[in-house]
């Protein structure tokens, strides 16, 4: 199939730049100081990733024992890099997709201040052993606070953006990013309301933690996947039917699977059933997306070998669609039986919130950042070599844990077998985890670095795309 | 206020001169030169089988939630208890299984195999003690032991918690069963009424020591 023509009449041009000229400043505070919380949650997680292998290695140091670099390292990698990122990203999609430029800037400089200032005063506090032992939620009151304030700032930018929209049809990616501005700050306040015991603390516990990827991560990655993807092909996305099943199935269906993390626990049944029943009904919206998408791509993939866009979102917008069926396989009680607690559900996350969400995160920022710091990327080849170590690592990491996850949940589930034995079997595999580390830590320093030439214009100076053809 | 031909001179770095402005601005341009078409909607029908498994996926989660709702009860554990509840009158409480008593109480001294851990704990596996009469491992189980002893030629000197009040009586049969049938044991079964006399036969005993249980009557 021949590729449409560009779009570059003078006024169109114009247009983009003044849109992508509002949006320069915030946009680029949001990417680099998510950049910079990516690197410090790097280095959390690979170090978390060592120790089980080597578990006396800094065990003087308290700040550095396996229970505070763990939700120093998901605090900050979730709250830090993947919100920030994520936040600049929405904020120069929805200038676009209302054709209006970026409103409440000021406010947007306060809420990155704040933000970051939440992330570090949070990560410092679970470092130093002030952190909360509810899991996703460990960051004491305060840090919840300023970060809940930051981000009602950037929700309010994003919605008087969308006010001021000069377009009349909303395109599908809006739909995702105007619903997840509005559902996270009342997800993220009654989280961290001080009101909850015992077991129904429990319940809240990952009904926020499910949820905060139901209605803020994953609306995320879907609104850039949606839009990229057509984006650099330059045709529509394939149907407008299955984009309306797509998002309200989502809409109705995502927000009810917290609690099959607690199948088993003392949770009434019908509770853990109906979340059971709402993660098999999940298949729903994210086959409806996955067709949409393919449909879309199909006819078009060797793109992939143009664009780094498409090639980090498509192969995020493929790892969405296996990560949500095994999500929906894992949530049945027959599953759970063998992997609950296991290496298994680390492997899962890791498919969701990395393979899927950050690598969606990296190919909008290889589309955006050109834009709105008025540089081409300066090292064509070191994005090549950043996509494959983060997809080369990324996948060793997803099929260790999954397959010693499995391995170690019928092990642990003969009674007569001694723990230590089973910890035995799961060590190569904790071995190649780290080996992925390694790799992917790799891949950021060199995208780090990348991103740190554009914000200073350093490196040759590119007239042209960073692959072969123009449209990236 | 920046129009179309007049960008937003806030929005470039301070300190740059003309020339460099324009250059940068020239790149921009280049930039936003090569962009395809902004997204739409295509107007494809959806393929019929996305409906079809639809369809399906939340008919047989109807089923799914009329087989698992446990009558919406608020006890935990409500589908699990269906039998005994179901059944009328309490359903006879299981024997319990000797390997799981092992699994968890024994094990972590004893471990897996019966094999115990040199100079600590004494093996099980073709332990004299173990083959001997069962009045002896009953009274070893229902109040602990100390002081030397010699098992499979190795002296040990430890102490064993007595598990009397921990364990009931079919408990510590089963147990026992279990370790004597074994780990390579060949000795018969403990039968749950033994253990009852030898526990009514003992009221606040201490731990044993393996001379005093030398001579226990048989
Ligand atoms: C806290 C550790 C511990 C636990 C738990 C424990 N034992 Fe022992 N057991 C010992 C020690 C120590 C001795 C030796 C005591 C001595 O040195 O006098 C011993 C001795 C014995 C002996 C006699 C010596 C031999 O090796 O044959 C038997 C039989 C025995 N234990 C059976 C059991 C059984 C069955 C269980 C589980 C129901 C059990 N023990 C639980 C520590 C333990």
């Amino acid at each position: 199939m021949k590729a449409p023509p560009l779009e570059q009449s003078p006024e169109l041009v114009s247009l983009r730049r003044v849109l992508d000229e509002s949006a320069a400043v915030p946009v680029l505070l949001f990417f680099a100081t998510g950049v910079l919380w990516l690197l410090a949650g790097t280095v959390f997680g690979l170090l978390t990733s060592l120790k089980f292998d080597m578990p006396d290695w800094l065990a003087a140091i308290p700040a550095l024992t396996f229970g505070r670099l763990r939700p120093a390292h998901l605090n900050a990698v979730n709250y830090g890099w993947a919100s920030l990122a994520g936040a600049g990203c929405l904020l120069w999609l929805t200038s676009r997709l209302c054709m209006t430029p970026v409103r409440l800037r000021g406010g947007l400089i306060a809420s990155v201040i704040l933000w970051n200032l939440g992330v570090l005063y949070g990560t410092g506090a679970v470092l130093l052993g002030y952190g909360g032992s509810v899991e996703w939620l460990e960051y004491p009151l305060p840090a919840a606070a300023m970060i809940g304030a930051a981000f009602l700032l950037f929700a309010a930018s994003i919605l008087q953006t969308f006010r001021m929209r000069s377009v009349q049809h909303l395109y599908v990616s809006l739909w995702y990013t105007v619903a997840c501005v509005v559902w996270f700050p009342f997800l993220y306040v009654a989280a961290n309301l001080p009101i909850y015991s015992g077991v129904v603390h429990g319940a809240v516990n990952w009904w926020y933690g499910h949820n905060a990827l139901a209605v803020w991560f994953t609306p995320i990655g879907l609104a850039l996947a949606y839009y990229f993807i057509p984006k650099v092909i330059g045709r529509p996305i394939y149907s407008y039917y299955l984009s309306l099943l797509g998002f309200w199935s989502f809409a109705l269906f995502y927000n009810w699977n917290g609690i099959h993390h607690l199948v088993g626990g003392p949770v009434p049944n019908w509770l853990q059933t109906i979340s059971i029943i709402a993660s098999v009904l999940m298949v729903i919206p994210v086959m409806a997306v996955a067709v949409n998408h393919h449909l879309t791509t199909v006819g078009h993939f060797r793109h992939l070998r143009s664009s780094p866009t498409l090639r980090f979102t498509v192969f995020g917008a493929m790892c969405y669609t296996a990560v949500s069926f095994q999500g929906s396989l894992e949530s049945l009680r027959g599953m759970q039986e063998v992997v609950h607690f296991t290496h298994y559900t680390v492997g899962h996350a890791h498919l969701g919130v990395y393979a899927f969400l950050t690598m969606i995160l990296f190919g909008a920022m290889y589309y955006i950042t050109p834009r709105v710091a008025r540089w081409n990327w300066p090292h064509p080849g070191l994005i090549k070599l950043h996509f494959w170590l983060t997809a080369g690592g990324i996948s060793i990491y997803v099929i260790a844990m999954c397959t010693g996850g499995i391995l170690q949940g019928y092990a642990m589930n003969e009674s007569v077998r001694p723990f230590a034995q089973v910890i035995d079997l799961t060590r190569p595999w904790l071995i190649a985890r780290s080996a992925s580390g390694i790799l992917i830590t790799g891949g950021h320093l060199v995208f780090a670095y990348l991103f740190a030439q554009m914000l200073i214009h350093a490196g040759p100076r590119r007239e042209t795309a960073p692959w072969e053809e123009a449209a990236a | 206020m920046p129009g179309p031909d007049k960008p937003d001179r806030r929005s470039l770095p301070p300190l740059l001169g003309e020339a460099e402005r324009q250059d940068i601005l020239q790149i921009h341009r280049a930039i936003l030169s090569r962009e395809r078409v902004e997204p739409q909607e295509g107007m494809e029908p959806a393929p019929w089988w996305v409906w079809v498994v639809s369809v399906l996926v939340i008919f047989s989660m109807g089923f799914y939630l009329g087989r698992y709702s446990g009558t919406f009860s608020t006890e935990a554990h409500e589908l699990y208890q269906k039998a005994a509840v179901g059944g009328g009158e309490a359903a006879a409480e299981p024997p319990p299984d000797g390997s799981l008593v092992y699994a968890g109480i024994c094990l972590p001294c004893h471990q897996a195999g019966g094999t115990g851990v040199e100079g600590k704990y004494p093996p099980l596996a073709g332990s004299e003690w173990v083959a001997k009469d069962s009045a002896i491992g009953i009274r070893i189980l229902l109040h602990g032991l100390q002081g030397p002893i010699q098992v499979k030629g190795k002296t040990f000197n430890n102490e064993m918690p007595g598990l009397g009040n921990q364990l009931s009586d079919a408990e510590i049969a089963a147990v026992l069963t279990y370790v004597r049938s074994n780990f390579g044991n060949k000795a018969p079964a403990v039968d749950t009424k033994q253990v009852a006399a030898i526990r009514q036969a003992t009221p606040g005993q201490g731990p044993w020591t393996a001379q005093a249980l030398s001579g226990v009557p048989k």
